[in-house]
């Protein structure tokens, strides 16, 4: 059994589109996922294990890569011939830039203050933030402005930075 | 993967940490960030009338890499006129520091970071921004 998708969407049965529908990926990937499990060849040949093997770990990076919004966003950018990783500085909105740079300062603080509920409210409000411009990319990628979905899709990444960092902090508190 | 000496030492005791004001017209301010890792850097530099930096300062929220980076480059551009700091590559950065290749884009971020505060500069003073390349 061999698989060969045009792009992550087709393997699992999706249209190609941002807006997705999280139940009929799980279902998709579990079913994918045992149909295509490398126990189900383990008395094969070489080439056929190994093949497995490959199509395994195909299903788990499509799967990764669907699944998180700033990845997804990232690989339909790609499908749209966009490299999302490519950048220059004077792509990046500098009162965007300095806009991060004052909430990092806030966090920094807030780190000292050991003040778990700022940090709590910190997130709430970037948590705000994140779900607009998830918005706003999907608005903008689906009427094919790609370099305005590109910029929005370079600020989720700031976004995606801070929000990891809060929650950094907040279990190094909690572990106290 | 192992930071060198070199860089372990400004991220301990980074050189120049600080913040100046930015609405000073000796001050040029360069804010530039890295989108795949999130790291977000401000170099900014006081220049007198002759075109010398005599101060530079940076904050940098970013790997220890990225701050290693913009904090040597504070060291080296004091000093220096706007036109020979301009001339500072990141390769100088990355050697000295002996930063893998994987942490190059940190010191292309902190090169960057300088060009941008120099173009600020000459905005601010009314001078082409054409150093700046």
């Amino acid at each position: 059994m061999s698989l060969q998708p045009a792009n992550y969407f087709e393997l699992f049965s999706l249209p190609v589109s941002f807006q997705l529908e999280n139940t009929q990926l799980e279902v998709a990937y579990k079913k994918l996922q045992s149909e295509f499990h490398p126990d189900r060849v383990v008395n094969a040949d070489d080439r056929t294990r190994v093949q497995a093997l490959q199509q395994a770990s195909m299903i788990n990076d499509a799967y990764a890569t669907l699944k998180s919004p700033l990845k997804r966003a990232a690989y339909l950018l790609k499908l749209a011939g966009i490299d999302a990783e490519e950048h220059n500085q004077l792509h990046l909105d500098e009162a965007f830039l300095i806009q991060q740079m004052e909430m990092r300062e806030t966090l920094a603080s807030l780190i000292g203050d050991e003040d778990l509920e700022g940090l709590d409210a910190m997130k709430d409000s970037i948590d705000k933030e994140k779900t607009a411009r998830l918005a706003s990319f999907e608005a903008q990628f689906t009427a094919s402005h790609f370099v305005e979905a590109k910029s929005i899709y370079n600020q989720l990444q700031f976004i995606y930075k801070l929000l990891d960092e809060i929650d950094k902090a907040e279990e190094k508190l909690l572990d106290y | 993967m192992a930071y060198t000496d070199k860089v372990l030492d400004h991220y301990e005791n980074p050189r120049n940490v600080g913040r100046m004001d930015d609405d000073d017209q000796d001050v040029g301010t360069g804010m530039v960030g890295a989108p795949a890792c999130g790291d977000v850097m401000r170099l900014q530099i006081k220049v007198n009338k002759e075109g010398v930096i005599e101060d530079a300062k940076f904050k940098t929220y970013g790997c220890g890499s990225a701050i290693a980076s913009s904090s040597l480059l504070t060291e080296w551009v004091k000093g220096r006129t706007i036109d020979d700091a301009a001339k500072i590559r990141n390769t100088e950065i990355a050697e000295e520091l002996g930063l893998p290749p994987v942490k190059i884009h940190c010191s292309v971020l902190a090169e960057d970071a300088i060009k941008a505060a120099i173009t600020d500069i000459k905005k601010k003073r009314g001078e082409s921004s054409e150093t700046a390349q």
